[in-house]
C-alpha cells in the first residue's frame, strides 16, 4: 500500500500544481471583500496539496515500516474489458447502438465465462435489440443509429 | 399542510404510481439479493428509464427500489452467507446459522417482517420530522447553509473512509471536479480549455454511473459463472412469520427501528453501521443473548429492522436540507434534479404536494415490499442463479445507455468512462468513492454559500461563528473530524497489537 500511496500522492501533487497554475489565470475579485471565481479553486488547491503531502508522508512511513511491496499489474481480463470499452465508445457513433453493441456484448459475455455459443449469440443479439426498441419506442429516447442506417442497416 | 398530505396521498396512490412502486420494490428485491450488485447500481441501471417518466412516477419507482434493495440484501445473507448489500452484513451472523439448521424460511420471514416494521417506523419519522425540519431550515442564511453543507461533507468523509487522509482527498477531488465549468455566482468559465461541453461542467449522473458501474463490472470479472443456486434446507414453511417469532422479535425490532431511524438522519453513516449497532444493543438487552451468533431470530430482526429504518431516516436530510444521507439518496437528488426539482427546505414550500407524494410513496414502497417479498419469496430466491455472463454485459450496456440518454450526447458517454477509470484507480488505492460522490452533489452549494456569506460580511470569516446555527454545524463538523481521527488511531493501534 505504501508504494501505491506514494505514486498517488506524487500524481495528485502534480495535478495540484497544474491546477494552481490554471487557477492563477482566473480573474480575481471584482470588489474588496468579495470573493471572485478563483477564490474557491484556490481553497481546493491548498487542501489538495496539503492532503497529497500528508499521503506522501504516510506512504514513505509505510514503505519504511513494511518494505517496498511489488506493485501488481491489472489482470488481462481487466485490461481487455477496458480496451473493449474504449473500442466500443469509439465505434458507437459510426456503427450505431445495435451493430456496435452486439460484438461488445458477446465479447463481454465470453470474458465473464460464457461458453455456450447459442447462449452467447442469442443474448448478444437479443439484449441490444430489446434495449434499442425499449428506449426508442417505449421511452421515446432514441439511441444512436450511427452512419450505417443511411445504408439501410 | 393537511391538504398537501391529502394531495400527496392521492397522487402516490394513483394506480400507475402504485404499479411503479411495486415494480421498483420487485427490482429492488432482486438487485439487493444478487451479490455483486448494490442498491446504488440497481438505481443506476433503472435511472435512464426514469428520464422519460413524470417526477412522481420516477420517484415512486426509485423509492420502491431503495426499500426493496434493503430487504433483498438479507436473502443472500441468510441463504448463502454472502450479504447482497453491505447493510445486510450483520444479518448473516445469525441468519446463515439458522439456514444451516434448516430454518431458512423462519429467518427469511423474520427478516421481511422486521424490515417492514423498521420501514414503517422510519416512515413515521419522515412524516413527522421532515416538515418541521424544513421549517427550521428556511431560517438558515448563507453562513448557516455553508456550515451545514461543510458538516455534511466532513461527516461523510469520517464515516466513509478507513483512512481520514484518503477520505478527505476523495472529497477534495470531487470539489476539484465541480470547479470545471461556469462558476455558480458570476458565471465565469473555469478550466474549460475552450471546450463548449465543459462549460456546463460534468453531469453528476454521468459521474455517478461511471463511478459505480465500471468498478462493479471489473470486480465481478474475478468471480464469474452463476451467483449461486442451491436448495433451501428445510423449505420455506408458512407464508407469514409465526406469532411466537413475532413476540420474540418485538424487542429487537423496537431497538432496530429506533436506532436505524436516528442513524439514517445523520449524513453518511448508513445502513451497515446502524445494523451492527442495533445488533449489539439487541444482544445486550435480550434475555436470549447467548444464542446471538448461533442463529437467533432476534439478531436477524435487529439488523433488518435497523437497515430498513435507515431508508426513511436518510430521506429526512435529503428532502429538507438537500444533504444526502447515503449514496442512494445522493442518486435520488440527482434524479430529482433531472426533473427540475431541487431537494431542500424550499421543496416543502414551493412543491409541498410533491414532497408529501414522496413521503406517501415511501409508505407504499414499504407495504409493497412486505407483500411482494413474502409472496414472491419462492420465485425470488430462484433468481440467485442468474448467470453473471448475462447480467454484467447488460449492466455495461445500460450504463452506456444511461449516460447517453441524459442529453443524447456521446460526450456524456466518454465522461462516464472517464469517471469509471477514476473509480477504478480509487479502488486500487483503497480510497473511498462516497466522499467524492457527495462532493459532486454538495460542491456547488458549498462554493455558492461560502462566497455569498463572505460577500455579505465583506470578507470577514467571523460571520461563520457569530451565527448560532453556523457555529453549531461547525462544532459538529469538528467533532466528526476529531472522532474519525480518534477511530483511525485506535484502529492503527489495534492493527499494531494484532500483528
Amino acid at each position: 500500500m505504501g508504494r501505491k500511496n506514494i505514486i498517488a500522492a506524487l500524481v495528485l501533487l502534480g495535478i495540484g500544481i497544474g491546477y494552481g497554475i490554471l487557477t492563477s489565470r482566473l480573474p480575481g475579485s471584482t470588489a474588496r471583500g468579495v470573493p471572485g471565481p478563483a477564490f474557491f479553486p484556490w481553497l481546493v488547491d491548498i487542501c489538495l496539496l496539503v492532503l497529497s503531502a500528508a499521503l506522501l508522508v504516510q506512504g514513505i512511513i509505510l514503505v519504511r515500516r513494511e518494505g517496498a511491496v511489488r506493485l501488481q499489474l491489472p489482470s488481462w481480463r481487466v485490461a481487455t474489458t477496458l480496451i473493449l470499452f474504449v473500442i466500443y465508445m469509439a465505434v458507437l457513433p459510426f456503427l450505431g447502438f445495435i451493430w456496435a453493441s452486439i460484438p461488445f456484448f458477446a465479447a463481454l459475455m465470453m470474458l465473464y465465462g460464457a461458453r455456450r455459443k447459442v447462449f452467447i449469440v442469442a443474448s448478444s443479439a437479443g439484449v441490444p435489440f430489446f434495449l434499442f426498441y425499449l428506449f426508442g419506442q417505449v421511452f421515446k429516447i432514441p439511441l444512436p443509429q450511427g452512419s450505417l442506417h443511411i445504408l439501410g442497416l | 399542510m393537511s391538504s398537501a398530505v391529502l394531495h400527496g396521498f392521492l397522487a402516490a396512490s394513483l394506480p400507475i404510481n402504485l404499479l411503479a412502486t411495486a415494480v421498483g420494490a420487485t427490482l429492488g428485491l432482486v438487485v439487493g439479493m444478487l451479490p455483486g450488485l448494490t442498491i446504488s447500481s440497481g438505481i443506476i441501471i433503472i435511472l435512464p428509464l426514469t428520464f422519460a417518466l413524470s417526477p412522481t412516477l420516477a420517484i415512486a419507482l426509485l423509492l420502491g427500489l431503495y426499500v426493496g434493495g434493503m430487504t433483498g440484501g438479507s436473502f443472500s445473507a441468510i441463504l448463502l452467507n454472502i450479504p447482497g448489500t453491505p447493510s445486510a452484513a450483520a444479518t448473516a451472523i445469525d441468519g446463515y446459522p439458522m439456514c444451516e439448521r434448516g430454518e431458512a424460511g423462519r429467518a427469511l420471514h423474520g427478516a421481511i417482517f422486521a424490515s417492514f416494521v423498521g420501514g414503517m417506523a422510519s416512515f413515521l419519522c419522515l412524516l413527522l420530522i421532515a416538515p418541521h425540519l424544513a421549517q427550521v431550515a428556511l431560517k438558515f442564511r448563507a453562513p448557516d447553509l455553508f456550515s451545514l453543507v461543510f458538516f455534511g461533507l466532513t461527516t461523510v468523509c469520517s464515516f466513509a473512509a478507513k483512512s481520514l487522509v484518503k477520505g478527505l482527498l476523495s472529497a477534495v477531488i470531487g470539489l476539484l471536479i465541480i470547479t470545471v465549468g461556469q462558476d455558480p455566482i458570476m458565471g465565469t468559465a473555469r478550466f474549460t480549455f475552450g471546450n463548449v461541453y465543459l462549460l456546463s461542467g460534468f453531469n453528476f449522473l454521468t459521474a455517478l454511473v461511471g463511478l459505480f458501474a465500471i468498478p462493479q463490472l471489473i470486480i465481478n470479472l474475478h468471480d464469474t459463472g452463476r451467483v449461486a443456486a442451491q436448495k433451501v434446507k428445510g423449505g420455506l414453511g408458512s407464508f407469514f412469520p409465526k406469532w411466537g417469532d413475532i413476540k420474540r422479535m418485538r424487542r429487537s425490532i423496537g431497538i432496530g427501528s429506533l436506532i436505524g431511524s436516528s442513524i439514517g438522519i445523520l449524513p453518511g453513516v448508513g445502513g451497515p453501521i446502524a445494523a451492527f449497532i442495533s445488533y449489539d444493543y439487541a444482544k445486550k438487552v435480550n434475555p436470549n443473548a447467548k444464542e446471538f451468533g448461533k442463529g437467533a431470530i432476534e439478531g436477524v430482526a435487529a439488523c433488518e429492522s435497523a437497515n430498513n429504518a435507515v431508508t426513511g431516516g436518510a430521506l429526512i436530510p435529503m428532502m429538507t436540507l438537500g444533504i444526502p444521507g447515503d449514496p442512494v439518496t445522493a442518486i435520488l437528488i440527482g434524479a430529482l434534479l433531472v426533473h427540475g426539482l431541487a431537494p431542500g427546505p424550499l421543496l416543502f414550500m414551493e412543491h409541498a404536494n410533491f414532497a408529501y407524494t414522496v413521503i406517501i410513496a415511501f409508505l407504499w414502497a414499504n407495504i409493497f415490499n412486505f407483500f411482494i417479498a413474502l409472496g414472491g419469496l419462492r420465485f425470488l430466491i430462484k433468481l440467485l442463479a442468474t448467470p453473471k455472463p448475462l447480467l454484467m454485459p447488460t449492466i455495461a450496456l445500460l450504463s452506456v445507455v444511461g449516460a447517453y440518454a441524459l442529453q443524447n450526447s456521446f460526450y456524456d458517454v466518454f465522461s462516464m468512462f472517464f469517471f469509471g477509470v477514476i473509480g477504478l484507480l480509487m479502488r486500487w488505492l483503497k480510497m473511498p468513492v462516497v466522499p467524492l460522490l457527495l462532493a459532486l452533489v454538495l460542491g456547488h452549494q458549498l462554493e455558492k454559500y461560502l462566497r455569498l456569506a463572505l460577500t455579505e460580511s465583506q470578507g470577514h470569516v467571523a460571520i461563520f461563528v457569530t451565527s448560532p446555527f453556523s457555529l453549531l454545524f461547525l462544532c459538529l463538523a469538528a467533532v466528526s473530524i476529531a472522532w474519525s481521527l480518534y477511530a483511525e488511531r485506535k484502529k492503527g493501534r489495534l492493527d499494531a497489537d494484532g500483528s
